[in-house]
Formats: structure tokens, C-alpha cells, sequence
């Protein structure tokens, strides 16, 4: 059992799922969506958010039936061996999701920011401010995670910029797109939401975890707002096609702010994004660590430096946009496929279990 | 002991941000090229003019340009660079320029190095050259620089209610949109002034018309929905010579059949004031009478105008992207074979509701 005095309030939930949905992501999710969606994809944001609640949903049923981490719950349903096997890839995803959003933050800021910026002492850095917020334990990530959403708001404002430029009429005309079309572009966009399965790792350090789970919800919804704020804007200000060229289009939304001060405002955007990435890269690598932890019994400390120098060496490997876009993908899959189609079958899996035990009592 | 460790390792952190080999550009160190300009030189040689200005020590700004031949217009840097004595930089272009025949070949291909660069913001101002853009750079105007004179010219104007909206991105937007052809002015030199000559109309990113000075209120109001400060004048009965300014116009599209061989009327109203009224004497105004005048005159040039458009194949007022956003089956073939033929009226209203400081 967690400490209580480990344990963090409920409302921080919010914070915990909200941050770790936005990411690297939000900066070039447009155009992956919009080549299935059109000027539809507005639409499957919102489809998106609402299964990734129904999943949030089907996560509290899980948790709040077994009162312990995913690790354990794998371990009592499966037994030690096969339970501890099944941990392993979820640390594998949660290990992956780290490098890819570390990778590809550090291809941004070598694109647009410093073309010839030293990627082994950056990437060097990130890891030794993560490895410094993490010696804090799970409620100072919990911390950075409110910091994280709260100081970077601000830049949202920079977006209205590009409403001077913004036809709003390429919205119309609405659902011209097949379902199959839309299914698609739900799965590219759930893609943008991922990341909130750390949740299965620091339920139980949440105090009241079971009432938790509305909050886990605003954090969601939250996310799902602002990926319709950007997604209606970025519909509007550039034609489809010329969308297709464009990788980061968030990124590209920013080129034309102009301010008295400032020529270009990317800099000062990519720069504020550090606080962004980190409350990411600082609970994944933590989940990771805490699931290692529960399947082997080693300190926690000592696993956390393996952990992070294999992400070290990952993120320095995984460089160039093939290799990103690759990794990318075998994330996103993975991803998908443990949180849409594992969680679910666990979940039932686990309430017949519960039932033909109650039953031999 | 563990406090210790956290603090040796923020230090760490601080102090390897120096090691991140990081390129460090001096303002007095580096040349900011504010403008350039790309020539035909044959086939596949651009000649490329960069300006950049140096300032002097008594407060005044001096323009230098560079010229060069090359095909890629990132290797012209380069080679730009073997004549510069401190190196260029382009984030803080304000123009390009692009000549009568290039443009004619077409610009897209030297647009990618515009828009693939991070350091290119998208507010810089594309325009044709009437003429060599060598020439154009190479002048002295008053005492600023030259790129951002360049870029104020065309920006004052479009602010002004003069010429529509134009910049990098809106042009892309244009080249790009199914249903819509981008614009750019065109500007030349006449006797050594720098002028707005004419708008030039492009098919994607070809060269293929100009609209004349007459118009350019007209195309405005045509192309934005909604703009203000757009003026008007015209003669009535040979002698009354008035000229009028909008508060405000809308723009509506009545599309009954979209994608099929169906009219399409363009409803234009136009709240306006009178900016000037000469008649030889002061008489009592007959705004209705003016009011009337206006619209067949807008009427008269708009359908012209459209004609010119459909005759070239082009669609500069996004004619297009209203039939697309109103059809669940558009088809850019069907309809790049439809555009041409299909008849499109523009019903005007002028609304006059002031008439300035005297009656």
C-alpha cells in the first residue's frame, strides 16, 4: 500500500491526464487527421474524446474493483510469470511513447529553432532534469504536471493571430466524408490522446482514487477542447492541400504572428513547449520505473538510471524523419491496440474472475 | 547529503546549456537581407538580387544589393555569401520580387525555398516586377530600406482599401485551393517613382492577366467578403463628377444549382459615403439618382471583369470555393470544365448614408 503521505489530491488528476495528452503531438496532428478526415476532422477530434472516455471509464471500473496497479492486477488475474510478462510490455509502451515524444521534440527544435544544435547534450539535459524531478517521487511529477499545463497556457492566445487569415466557410459543407472515412480519422486522432494509460500506474497514489475518475473526464475533455480550437482554425486558414505540405502545422499557424517585439514567434513558442514535454517525459519514464519496480524487486532509484539511459540512447538513435515517423507508428499501434482492444477484454476478463471467485465462496 | 546531490546536478544542468554548440547570430555580426528579387536569365538560371541595409553613422540607411546566377535559390546564398563580408541571413525579408517572365513560367518552384524556411515568416510580400527586379532593388528610396519601403508601399495600400489582401501565405492558400487562383501587384517603375502599376491574376502560380488600376477597388470588394474603405468614383452626365467611399460592404453568393449549369449572382452591397461631389454648382444632391449611377457602373465593370476571369481560366474571387463549400459533390475537373461557361452576375446595391460635412 502507498503511503498516505505519498499520495497526491483527486482534482490533480485532472492535471496528471490533461498534460500527458498534450505533447509533441498537438504540433503537427492536423495533417495525419485531415487526409482522411478533410473539413470533417473537426468531428473526429470529438469522436475521438469520446471513446478515449469511454476507455477512461472502463480504466476506473478496472482499478476501482482491484484497488492496486496494473502490474498486480495482471499479476493476481494471470499469475506471477505470465502477469509479470504482460508488465513488461506495458513498461515497453510506456518506455517507446517516452523516446517518441523526446525524438521528436528534439527534431523540432533542430528544424525550426538550432539547425546544428547538439542533440547528445540536449537530449543529455532533458534526461538529467527528468532524472532531478523524478528523485522528488510521484507528487512533485504531479507538481510539474500542474506547472506544465498552467504557464504554457498563454500561448494558446497566439493562435487567434492567424483569425485574420481564417475561412471559416471551409468548415462547410459538414459530413461529406463516408464513415469510413471518419473512422479512420478518429483513429489517427486518437493517436493525439494517448499517453493517459499511466493512469493503470498512479491510481493508487491518488487519495479517494474512485473520486477521481470525473476529474479524469474535465482533464479529457479539456484536452479535446483544445484540439478543437486548433483543428477549426487550422480547417480555416490553410487549403487542403496546401495543409498536406505542411508537417508541424501548428508550427506553421505560428509564422504569422508578428509582434512589435518579436519577428518570429516560434522561438518563443518552441521554447515555452520544454514545459509541455517535461511533466510527459517525467510521468511516463515514472510509470515505467514504478512498473519495473512492481514486477522485479529492485530500488526504484537503480531502475530509474537504466531507464533513462535507455531512453538516452533510443532518442539519440532515433533521429531523421524516417526513423521518427517509423517509431511513430509502432508507438501509435502498440498504443492503440493495448489501451482500445487489451483494456477492454482485461476489464471483462477480470469481472468474470471476480464473479466464479465470489462464487466458490 | 541528497540536498547536495539535487543542487551539484541543477548546476550540471545549467551549465551544460553552454555545450549545446547553439548558433549564436549577432545583429552587428550578420546581414539581414530585407528584400530580394529573381530574374530570368534563360531556361533554367535565375539571377538573384539580394538588398540588405547598412546603417550609417549618422542615422541614415544605405542600401547595398548583391547579384548572382544560380538554379537553386539556397545554393544563390552561397554564393551571394562569397561577396558579402558578413554573412546573410533571411529572417528578416519583407519581399520578394519576382519578374514578369518568371512569374510567367511559373513561381511555385522558387516559392519552396520561401516556405520550407522556418526562419521565412509568412507576412512576406510577393510581388511582380514590371521589368527587372535588379533595377527595382537597386534604387535609393527616401531614407529607409528598401525591403521594408517595398513591403509598406504594397502593405499601406492594402490597409488603405486600395488592393486586396496579398501575402506569402494567402498566395500559397491561392495556389494550393481548388477553387481560388491567388493574386499578386505588380509593381514597376515610372520615371524613377516607384507605383503600384496593376494587380497580376495567376493561374496556380502562372502569370496569365493584370487587372488596371480602375479596378482594383472593384476586385477588392469582390474578392473579401467583407472590406471597408474601398472608393468608387464615376462621371454622371458629363459635367457632375463624384466620388464615393465605404463604410462597409457584404459580399453574398446565391448559388441555386451548385455544380450544375445554373446561374450564379453575386449580391454586392455597398454602405457608402460621399467623399466628393463636383457639379459645377452647389445644388441639392440626388442621392438616389448617384445611388443608381454606381450600381450600373459597378454592375457594367464587375460582369466585364468576371468575363476576363472565365475567358482566362481563372478564378481570383473564389468563385469555386463557394460552389465547393455548398455541394456535397464537388469535382475540381467537372468543374474547371463548367467555370468557364457558367453565367455569373453581379447585382450591386449602393447604400448611400452620408454625405461627409456638407449637404
Amino acid at each position: 500500500m502507498v503511503q498516505k503521505e505519498e499520495q497526491v489530491s483527486p482534482f490533480l488528476v485532472f492535471f496528471l491526464i490533461h498534460a500527458i495528452q498534450v505533447g509533441v503531438g498537438i504540433l503537427g496532428f492536423q495533417r495525419i487527421v485531415i487526409k482522411s478526415g478533410g473539413n470533417d476532422s473537426w468531428i473526429a477530434v470529438i469522436a475521438a474524446a469520446i471513446i478515449v472516455s469511454a476507455v477512461i471509464f472502463i480504466l476506473y471500473t478496472l482499478l476501482n474493483r482491484h484497488q492496486m496497479d496494473i502490474i498486480q492486477i495482471q499479476k493476481k488475474l494471470f499469475g506471477k510469470y505470465i502477469g509479470s510478462l504482460f508488465g513488461l510490455i506495458w513498461i515497453m509502451n510506456w518506455i517507446l511513447l517516452t523516446v517518441t515524444v523526446l525524438s521528436s521534440f528534439v527534431e523540432i527544435v533542430e528544424v525550426w529553432v538550432f539547425s546544428t544544435i547538439n542533440i547528445y547534450v540536449f537530449a543529455f539535459i532533458f534526461i538529467l532534469l527528468t532524472y532531478y524531478c523524478l528523485t522528488g517521487g510521484f507528487r512533485v511529477v504531479a507538481g510539474i504536471c500542474v506547472l506544465g499545463t498552467i504557464i504554457p497556457m498563454y500561448l494558446y492566445l497566439t493562435f487567434l493571430f492567424p483569425l485574420e487569415h481564417t475561412h471559416l466557410r471551409n468548415l462547410l459543407p459538414i459530413w461529406n466524408h463516408s464513415i469510413k472515412e471518419m473512422g479512420l480519422a478518429t483513429r489517427d486522432m486518437s493517436l493525439s490522446y494517448l499517453g493517459f494509460s499511466s493512469l493503470l500506474m498512479y491510481y493508487p497514489y491518488i487519495k479517494n482514487a474512485k473520486s477521481s475518475q470525473k476529474w479524469a473526464h474535465f482533464g479529457n475533455i479539456l484536452t479535446c477542447l483544445i484540439y478543437l480550437f486548433l483543428m477549426v482554425i487550422t480547417i480555416g486558414y490553410f487549403s487542403e492541400k496546401q495543409l498536406s505540405h505542411h508537417i508541424w502545422a501548428t508550427l506553421s499557424l505560428w509564422k504569422i504572428v508578428e509582434l512589435p517585439f518579436v519577428e518570429r514567434f516560434e522561438y518563443i513558442g518552441i521554447t515555452s513547449w520544454v514545459l509541455m514535454i517535461l511533466p510527459n517525459i517525467c510521468l511516463l519514464v515514472w510509470a515505467a520505473a514504478e512498473g519495473i519496480g512492481k514486477v522485479v524487486n529492485i530500488k526504484q532509484k537503480k531502475v530509474l538510471l537504466i531507464i533513462l539511459l535507455i531512453v538516452y540512447i533510443l532518442t539519440i538513435f532515433m533521429s531523421g524523419r524516417e526513423r521518427i515517423d517509423m517509431m511513430n507508428n509502432v508507438s501509435a499501434k502498440l498504443g492503440l491496440f493495448l489501451l482500445f482492444v487489451y483494456i477492454p477484454v482485461l476489464s471483462a476478463y477480470s469481472f468474470v474472475w471476480n464473479k466464479l471467485k465470489e462464487k466458490k465462496k | 547529503m541528497k540536498k547536495i546531490f539535487q543542487l551539484f546536478l541543477l548546476a550540471v544542468i545549467v551549465f551544460l546549456n553552454g555545450c549545446m554548440n547553439i548558433d549564436t547570430q549577432i545583429l552587428d555580426e550578420i546581414q539581414l537581407s530585407s528584400a530580394t528579387g529573381y530574374d530570368l536569365v534563360d531556361e533554367d538560371q535565375y539571377e538573384v538580387t539580394v538588398v540588405y541595409p547598412v546603417y550609417e553613422s549618422g542615422g541614415g540607411v544605405k542600401n547595398k544589393t548583391l547579384t548572382t546566377t544560380d538554379n537553386l535559390s539556397k545554393e544563390v546564398r552561397d554564393k551571394l555569401n562569397l561577396k558579402s563580408e558578413k554573412p546573410l541571413v533571411s529572417g528578416k525579408l519583407e519581399v520578394a520580387l519576382y519578374s514578369r517572365e518568371l512569374a510567367e513560367k511559373g513561381i511555385s518552384l522558387i516559392l519552396d525555398s520561401l516556405t520550407r524556411d522556418p526562419s521565412v515568416g509568412s507576412n512576406v510580400m510577393i510581388g511582380v516586377a514590371d521589368g527587372s527586379t535588379k533595377e527595382i532593388l537597386e534604387q535609393q528610396y527616401g531614407e529607409t530600406d528598401n525591403g521594408i519601403f517595398l513591403s509598406d508601399l504594397i502593405e499601406q495600400n492594402m490597409e488603405a482599401g486600395v488592393i486586396p489582401k496579398t501575402n506569402l501565405h494567402l498566395f500559397m492558400y491561392g495556389n494550393y485551393a481548388e477553387g481560388l487562383d491567388p493574386i499578386a501587384p505588380i509593381i514597376g517603375l515610372s520615371e524613377d517613382e516607384l507605383t503600384l502599376k496593376a494587380i497580376g491574376l495567376f493561374d496556380s502560380d502562372r502569370l496569365v492577366g493584370h487587372v488596371d488600376e480602375k479596378d482594383f477597388s472593384l476586385l477588392r470588394v469582390l474578392m473579401e467578403h467583407k472590406s471597408k474603405r474601398d472608393s468608387f468614383s464615376l462621371e454622371i452626365n458629363d459635367h457632375e463628377k463624384v466620388s464615393i467611399s465605404s463604410m462597409g460592404t457584404t459580399l453574398n453568393y446565391k448559388v441555386s444549382n451548385p455544380m450544375e449549369m445554373s446561374d450564379i449572382t453575386i449580391h454586392l452591397k455597398i454602405k457608402a459615403y460621399i467623399r466628393e461631389y463636383i457639379d459645377g454648382g452647389l445644388k441639392k444632391i440626388k442621392k438616389q439618382q448617384i445611388e443608381k449611377a454606381f450600381e450600373k457602373d459597378i454592375k457594367e465593370r464587375g460582369d466585364a471583369l468576371v468575363k476576363q476571369f472565365q475567358e482566362l481560366g481563372i478564378d481570383p474571387l473564389g468563385v469555386g470555393e463557394e460552389v465547393r463549400t455548398r455541394s456535397r459533390n464537388w469535382d475540381v475537373k467537372k468543374w474547371d470544365d463548367l467555370y468557364p461557361e457558367i453565367s455569373i452576375h453581379i447585382v450591386p446595391e449602393v447604400n448611400i448614408t452620408e454625405t461627409g460635412v456638407l449637404e
